[in-house]
């Protein structure tokens, strides 16, 4: 799993590319980059999926760490290109009801305050 | 409508239904005309055999007698091919009357053959009529008409044989018993007068198939169901009833005949002389049809209800067991008068009002074969059998106490075997009815998963709702391991195509991909929706969103719906599960009913008092009440204040009482009967019905019959009360009648439901449906089954409550069982 980090504005966009799952992550944690993020004054997150093949639930546990911390540092998380059968998971979970999901990194970076 | 005199004057004695007063006149004129001149031929019969040929060639008599048996019902059956019954009734009684007057014409030449010869003829003609009367009775009744109406018929046979006794004595008095056989002959001629009336009479609407005519002359001998010999034994022998009946029947004659032997064997040493002895059988059998006859007024009829079949078959036997032993401590005249006396009249009387009894459960056709093999052939052959045991006692010179000795043994052999064959009798007539309708809870349950169908109806109702709730009926489903294709294809018919396309994916059953790389199957799945919803931070996110979704009105409704769904889709032991009773008293049903479902799936316990509020609510009651019923016993102990409080709403109160049913264990079963003394008439209903469910659902539950049979026995005095205002509300309006035949019906209803509690479920409803919506036939199977299984006390009870009696007797009968019940 590679993840990238980029920016546009005010906004940390992850550019996330093949599986988010326990195997892949190494030094350092999803969360972790979230919250070094945080750290550095960066409270407005996009996670863009549109690279990922998989996520298990280690992944899914890193995105709602990394939700729980960014809403209590008052910033926002937004996610992108969600794949169909991780929409369908994030819907039978209701976490579909809890992240703002959108469509495209377009959508997601127009819908940031 | 106006009653006839006869109608009248009979319906004083008898249950006797308008229209049927003529037929039962003339059954009991025809046993009459035939009894009386069969006393008289008998009398004759015994005082020329002894008289000229002694006691000891009755062996031979016998089995002369049973060897022409066979050839008579050879001929019998090959009659019965061409002609119709009652032409062969009509030539057979021409027969007699012919013969009897050969054998009057021949008797003055006192031929030492004579006897034997006459001793045959008697005994044939004795078989012959009697098996085509109870024929004809058979063909004509229905069994539960013969049951009613035996008593009657019986009396007319015995009242023949009283009479025919009086005529031997008055003839031989006046040294005239030569001309007796005359007379018999014109009594026969009387009775073929009375045959001809009983057979036009039959031809009445109710017996429209008319078997007088004979088989059409194209029909085969095999197609036909008349029987022919090896028929006839083939069912004896194939048919187990029927050959406890065979030898049954057997025991009884070989009994009688060892009977006979030492009856005859005691009255020679005694009586001298033909018509000294001609007087005395006169005097005997006049006064044993007395002593019937009184048996058969007082016995009769109130001694099924009291005894049942069983008591019936056994006394006659015992009472035999009891003036045998008598006769082996004293061989003399009076113990050997009380031992044939109580041989002849129980006989005539119980013994056989109950053998006719036990052929009603067999199929006609079947009965029909039966009967003549039993009833001529069979007769005769078990006395030959008597014969021949007599043959070898009187060949090792055993004397009347010992003969007596031996008797007693058999007799005990026959009682054994009666006991045996009112089991299976009891066994017959529960096979022969059949349950009408289940319960329509179990006609569904046995054929249908109310659960799962209920979860496919939600996940197509889900799918117009929203994705999200689609989603998670679909992973329930998955979850529950009920993903089928044909799920699968049901669902995808309702869903568009990018749905379908999505779905199909994620949720097949067989594996695919959640990535394209890495393979996917439904229990990873489900694994992992399990894994991210044990998450704690998973569950704080959940938990922060349903508590500002529970603080939204009812514009958040559809996603109150979700949060309901998910938490029971959630792992044991998540705090979201706390959430559940807000959700359950939420103001929508629909949110209400996700959560109910939800906590009755987790068997969340903190959600019952939120549920069982809900009972109060029309809305919800519904939902509550299956939901309750989940949380099995767990329930119960919160439902038993509510269905005890008299200030709840009787809904509310009735709702619970529906929990227990479903719940259906022994404690909510004990709740429920304790609950029984204490209802008032608009919960009675409710919780009859429902311990019925439970007791259809589970036969094998028992109840304690203590307050079951409080309850039965205050159910059956209203209803008796209803009955009786039933027959005075003449002047009542249409809406009163209609409402008063409900009252009854459901009462009626009730009263065997509790019955079934304390009985076989299936013996009681199959009784109660039979009587309520079977034919004639079946109905009179029911109450058969219900004398021979309920109580003495409760079938005084319950049978007149269902029998149909004439307007006459209704009130009467009624009143009488209400005062008794005071």
């Amino acid at each position: 799993m590679n993840i990238n980090i980029r920016k546009a504005g005010d906004i940390s966009i992850f550019d996330i590319e093949g599986e988010i799952r326990r195997s892949e992550f190494m030094d350092s944690s999803l969360h972790d980059m979230v919250k070094d993020l945080l750290e550095e004054g960066n409270r407005k997150i996009l996670l863009n999926l549109k690279n990922v093949d998989f996520i298990d639930s280690y992944g899914v546990g890193e995105i709602l760490a990394g939700y729980i911390s960014i809403n209590n540092a008052g910033g926002q998380l937004k996610l992108a290109h969600i794949s169909q059968k991780l929409s369908l998971v994030f819907q039978v979970t209701m976490l579909s009801k809890v992240f703002d999901i959108h469509d495209t990194e377009k959508d997601a970076l127009d819908d940031f305050s | 409508m106006k009653r006839n005199f006869l109608y009248k004057f009979f319906s004083r004695f008898m249950i006797l239904y308008p229209g049927e007063e003529k037929t039962a006149l003339l059954f009991f004129s025809y046993f009459f005309l035939i009894t009386a001149p069969h006393t008289i031929v008998k009398s004759i019969r015994n005082a020329s055999f002894l008289d000229t040929l002694g006691k000891d060639s009755l062996p031979y008599a016998y089995l002369l007698t049973a060897l022409l048996t066979g050839l008579v019902v050879a001929l019998h059956t090959s009659l019965q091919k061409r002609f119709s019954k009652y032409k062969l009734i009509q030539f057979s009684l021409f027969f007699f009357i012919l013969t009897a007057v050969i054998f009057w014409s021949l008797f003055p030449y006192q031929y030492r053959w004579l006897p034997m010869v006459y001793w045959v003829w008697a005994n044939l003609m004795v078989v012959v009529l009697m098996a085509h009367f109870w024929l004809t009775v058979n063909e004509v009744y229905n069994p539960r008409e013969v049951k009613r109406l035996v008593g009657f018929f019986g009396s007319g046979g015995i009242l023949g044989g009283i009479a025919g006794g009086g005529f031997t004595k008055f003839f031989a008095g006046a040294a005239l018993s030569n001309h007796l056989l005359i007379f018999s002959s014109v009594l026969l001629g009387a009775g073929m007068l009375i045959v001809s009336g009983i057979f036009r009479q039959k031809t009445t609407p109710r017996n429209s198939k008319d078997e007088t005519k004979p088989p059409p002359k194209n029909k085969s001998p095999a197609a036909s169901i008349q029987p022919g010999w090896k028929t006839a034994f083939t069912s004896l022998k194939t048919n187990s009833y029927l050959t406890l009946l065979a030898v049954m029947i057997t025991l009884s004659l070989i009994v009688s005949t060892l009977i006979d032997f030492q009856f005859n064997g005691i009255i020679e040493q005694s009586i001298q002389g033909r018509d000294n002895l001609t007087g005395f059988f006169g005097m005997f059998n006049a006064g044993l049809m007395l002593f019937a006859f009184a048996l058969q007024l007082i016995l009769t009829g109130p001694s099924f209800n009291r005894l049942g079949v069983k008591g019936m078959l056994v006394i006659y036997p015992l009472s035999l067991l009891v003036f045998s032993l008598g006769l082996v401590a004293f061989p003399v005249l009076i113990t050997a008068i009380l031992l044939k006396g109580s041989d002849k009249s129980l006989s005539y009387s119980i013994n056989q009002s109950a053998r006719e009894i036990l052929y009603l459960p067999i199929p006609s056709s079947l009965k029909y074969q039966a009967k003549v093999v039993i009833d001529i052939f069979l007769n005769r052959i078990a006395k030959a059998a008597g014969a021949v045991l007599l043959i070898v006692l009187i060949h090792f010179n055993l004397n009347i106490r010992l003969i007596s000795s031996v008797s007693a043994v058999f007799i005990l052999g026959w009682i054994i075997v009666n006991l045996q064959v009112s089991r299976e009798y009891i066994r017959m007539v529960k096979q022969t009815i059949k349950r009408k309708w289940h319960r329509a809870e179990k006609s569904v349950s046995d054929t249908l998963d109310m659960d799962y169908t209920k979860l496919i109806f939600d996940i197509l109702e889900s799918q117009k709702r929203s994705p999200a709730l689609y989603a998670m009926f679909v992973y329930d489903l998955i979850q529950q391991g009920k993903m089928s294709p044909d799920v699968k294809r049901i669902i995808a018919q309702n869903t568009d195509e990018a749905k379908v396309s999505s779905l199909g994916d994620l949720f097949n059953s067989e594996g695919s991909s959640f990535s394209t790389e890495t393979s996917f199957n439904a229990e990873e799945l489900t694994t992992n929706i399990d894994e991210i919803m044990s998450l704690d931070d998973y569950q704080k996110v959940i938990d922060l969103h349903a508590e500002q979704l529970i603080r939204k009105d009812r514009e958040a409704d559809l996603e109150k719906m979700e949060l309901a769904k998910i938490i029971g889709l959630m792992p044991p032991g998540s705090g979201l599960q706390a959430k559940l009773p807000f959700l359950i008293r939420d103001a929508s049903p629909e949110v209400a009913r996700f959560a109910m479902e939800s906590a009755a799936r987790i068997k969340n316990e903190d959600s019952i008092l939120a549920i069982f509020e809900c009972l109060e609510n029309p809305l919800k009651r519904e939902d509550a009440v299956s939901a309750l019923a989940k949380f099995q016993d767990k329930a119960v102990d919160h439902l038993r204040p509510l269905i005890f409080d008299a200030n709840v709403d009787p809904d509310a109160r009735k709702a619970a009482i529906s929990v227990l049913a479903g719940i259906g264990s022994p404690k909510a079963a004990d709740a429920l009967i304790s609950l029984l003394p204490k209802t008032n008439a608009g919960l009675t209903s409710a919780v009859i019905d429902a311990l019925d469910k439970i007791r259809s659902e589970k036969p094998d539950i028992s109840f304690s019959p203590v307050k079951i049979q409080a309850k039965l026995l205050e159910l059956i005095k209203i209803h008796y009360r209803m009955l009786i205002q039933k027959e005075e509300g003449g002047k009542a309006n249409k809406l009163d009648r209609q409402d008063l035949k409900k009252s009854l019906s459901d009462s009626r209803s009730n009263i065997f439901k509790l019955m079934g509690l304390i009985y076989s479920h299936n013996d009681i409803m199959k009784a109660y449906q039979n009587i309520q919506a079977g034919t004639k036939k079946s109905a009179a199977y029911a109450f058969e089954l219900l004398e021979n299984t309920l109580q003495k006390e409760l079938r005084s009870l319950i049978i007149p409550l269902v029998e149909e009696y004439p307007p006459e007797m209704r009130r009467k009968k009624y009143k009488q069982i209400i005062n008794a019940l005071e």
